[in-house]
């Protein structure tokens, strides 16, 4: 990994990029511009991450526009020397061990035998597979099998490292060190893009996200300056009251609630809830708490449900968020 | 813990030598197709060993029970026996039934050349980026450090031995199990098999790239194009586009020095042994360009 990553060529380049299949648009008119640390890659299923993804590793090419890694572009052979790719597709070649099946990559890397047994090594110890290497594939769980294909990712010591659903099928404490293993990775200088759908342990990675809804980049930033532009935009709370229709009849008349909806009980005994869409949350808020002096309304508990990427996601899809 | 740096560092000449060898191994693990060949390679050896060891590959006395001197012969009680035999179509009659042509016609021109070279070669060489694709493990070789050419070149390289060894050693076996005259075939018809193992495992290597059912595609082309147009004993130039065309020229050519009557050059209309081999080796490189080209432009956005 080089170290260089505030250097002014960037370690990933997308400059315009539109990507057709046929008539289908699958990435449009998209700019990105990576040169280090963690980017999760978030939007709901046919958004374009995939492709995305497929276009800086050099598995498609563009229709219009250009993908660079580090200047060369994506699609020629040399620029995969910078880049590790981990795919979300859980194929591989059955009949080999762990350890066979990422030496074999080291070795279709070029390296030669030697310093390809020691890369193997290397990078079955960083994720953890050196005792477990040499089962057969066709043996191992899914977590086990997410492991042995983030390994061969990165042999060769990549710039740009390209994760599509790392996190799949891990356990959680697995995930806790494949995330400090990606933290790592970024401090030593290597630019992560991270495809997920587990946007919680996206936001635990990192918070610079870019967000893709219908082939296009929609927002790229940290959480909390995506959300500071998203202040005026819809947010919806979760309200726990003991007198949910009484509060409803009071916030429907409210100019600045665009929807309220009655939670069912989960459980016999549980506190009813409503669901408040407010069109500007800083208003609202003011507003409700206003009313709830004045009305001696008993609020046990306040959510906003979309204080988190889902929201983020959902208020640039137009959707619920959910992906 | 980071990968250690050795001074010699990655080579894409490195890593394409790898991949011809993983390739050549790769192919040993397809074992589907592999089995449906030597399903096959084991029926035919037992059919022509059936024949061999009953009837033997001398058809003159059928030929004689069949033509028309026979008859002049039994009324005039075998004293025109030596006239009929002198006739130019009963000598043409007796040639044709020798052993080494009937097993030439039988075995090696029907049998092998029009339908089992193509379906062991289609076999082998189908799966060499069909296997990959239809496993999803293309995306392992795609985002190796080498170029896409260098891919399709290397896969048809791993093939191709395979491919060459398999119709070699079959054909073989099936000349052992014919006797002495499968022996004598060997020697005449070897190397027409070889120059059209590498012409079909060439263009069922760019099938196998091209299509996205390479299988039911190669097997349509093998059947509809190859085995028809070889086998239907009719002149025209729709059977130069096949490569069984100028393997049987070959074939017929090396049969013809010797002197065994094979086909009737009315109906090959063959062309010279220069013209078969330029065509054959000439045309494998153009196709193994072609697929190179086809498999740089392609995506695979489905089977990666």
């Amino acid at each position: 990994m080089t170290p260089d990553t505030a250097t002014s060529e960037p370690i990933l380049l997308f400059e315009q990029v539109t990507k057709w299949y046929g008539p289908v648009i699958g990435v449009n008119h998209v700019s990105l511009e990576l040169r280090g640390g963690i980017t999760g890659l978030v939007g709901s299923n046919g958004a374009g991450k995939s492709t995305l993804l497929r276009l800086a590793t050099g598995q498609l090419a563009a229709s219009i526009g250009r993908v660079s890694i580090r200047g060369i572009d994506a699609s020629s052979w040399r620029a995969r020397r910078y880049v590790g790719y981990c795919p979300d597709t859980d194929a591989f070649y059955e009949e080999m061990s762990g350890r066979e099946f990422v030496r074999t990559m080291a070795l279709l890397s070029g390296f030669a035998r030697s310093e390809a047994s020691d890369r193997t090594e290397a990078v079955l110890a960083r994720v953890g597979m050196t005792d477990r290497a040499d089962r057969g594939i066709r043996r191992y769980s899914k977590g086990m099998r997410q492991r042995i294909k983030l390994a061969q990712s990165l042999l060769c010591s990549p710039d740009l490292l390209v994760l599509d659903e790392p996190l799949s099928g891990i356990d959680p404490i697995g995930r806790q060190d494949l995330l400090e293993l990606f933290r790592r990775l970024a401090a030593d200088g290597c630019c992560l893009l991270v495809s997920s759908h587990e946007l919680e342990e996206l936001e635990k990675l990192t918070d610079r996200v870019a967000i893709m809804a219908r082939g296009r980049i929609a927002a790229v930033g940290t959480l909390k300056r995506i959300r500071d532009l998203l202040d005026d935009l819809p947010l919806t709370i979760r309200l726990d009251c003991s007198e949910p229709r009484r509060l409803a009849a009071f916030l429907v008349p409210m100019p600045e609630v665009s929807g309220v909806e009655l939670e069912p009980r989960v459980l016999p005994g549980s506190m009813p809830s409503i669901l408040v869409k407010a069109r500007n949350p800083k208003t609202f808020f003011r507003q409700l708490t206003e009313l709830v002096i004045r009305e001696n309304i008993d609020i046990v508990r306040m959510e906003a449900l979309d204080d988190s990427a889902h929201a983020i996601l959902g208020y640039l899809l137009g959707g619920s968020g959910k992906t | 813990m980071n990968p250690p740096i050795h001074s010699s560092g990655p080579s894409p000449v490195r890593a394409w030598l790898a991949l011809v060898r993983f390739s050549i191994l790769r192919q040993f693990r397809l074992r589907q197709m592999a089995a449906i060949a030597l399903g096959l390679l084991a029926l035919t050896l037992f059919v022509v060993g059936l024949v061999t060891a009953r009837f033997g590959w001398d058809r003159t006395e059928v030929r004689l029970q069949r033509a028309d001197p026979r008859n002049v012969q039994i009324l005039t009680g075998g004293l025109a026996l030596p006239e009929v035999e002198a006739m130019p179509v009963m000598r043409e009659a007796l040639r044709e039934s020798q052993p080494l042509a009937v097993f030439s016609r039988w075995v090696v021109f029907f049998l092998f050349l029009g339908f089992l070279m193509p379906l062991w070669t289609l076999s082998f060489a189908v799966s060499a980026i069909g296997s990959e694709r239809e496993n999803r493990s293309l995306v392992w070789l795609l985002t190796r450090p080498i170029p896409r050419w260098g891919i399709y070149l290397a896969k048809l390289l791993g093939v191709l031995p395979w491919c060459v060894a398999f119709n070699l050693g079959g054909f073989g076996l099936m000349c052992v199990a014919g006797g002495e005259v499968g022996r004598s075939a060997f020697l005449l018809y070897w190397p027409g098999v070889l120059v059209g193992s590498i012409a079909f495992a060439s263009i069922f290597h760019l099938i196998g790239a091209w299509f996205s059912r390479p299988a039911i595609v190669a097997l349509l082309y093998s059947f509809f194009f190859e085995t028809i147009l070889s086998e239907l004993p009719v002149p025209g130039t729709l059977k130069r586009l096949s490569i069984s065309y100028y393997t049987r020229c070959l074939m017929y050519s090396s049969a013809r020095e010797a002197d065994v009557p094979t086909e009737s050059d009315l109906l090959l209309v063959p062309v010279s042994d220069p013209l078969a081999w330029g065509v054959l080796l000439l045309g494998s490189v153009l196709v193994t360009l072609l697929g190179m080209r086809i498999f740089t432009k392609r995506e695979y956005r489905d089977e990666v």
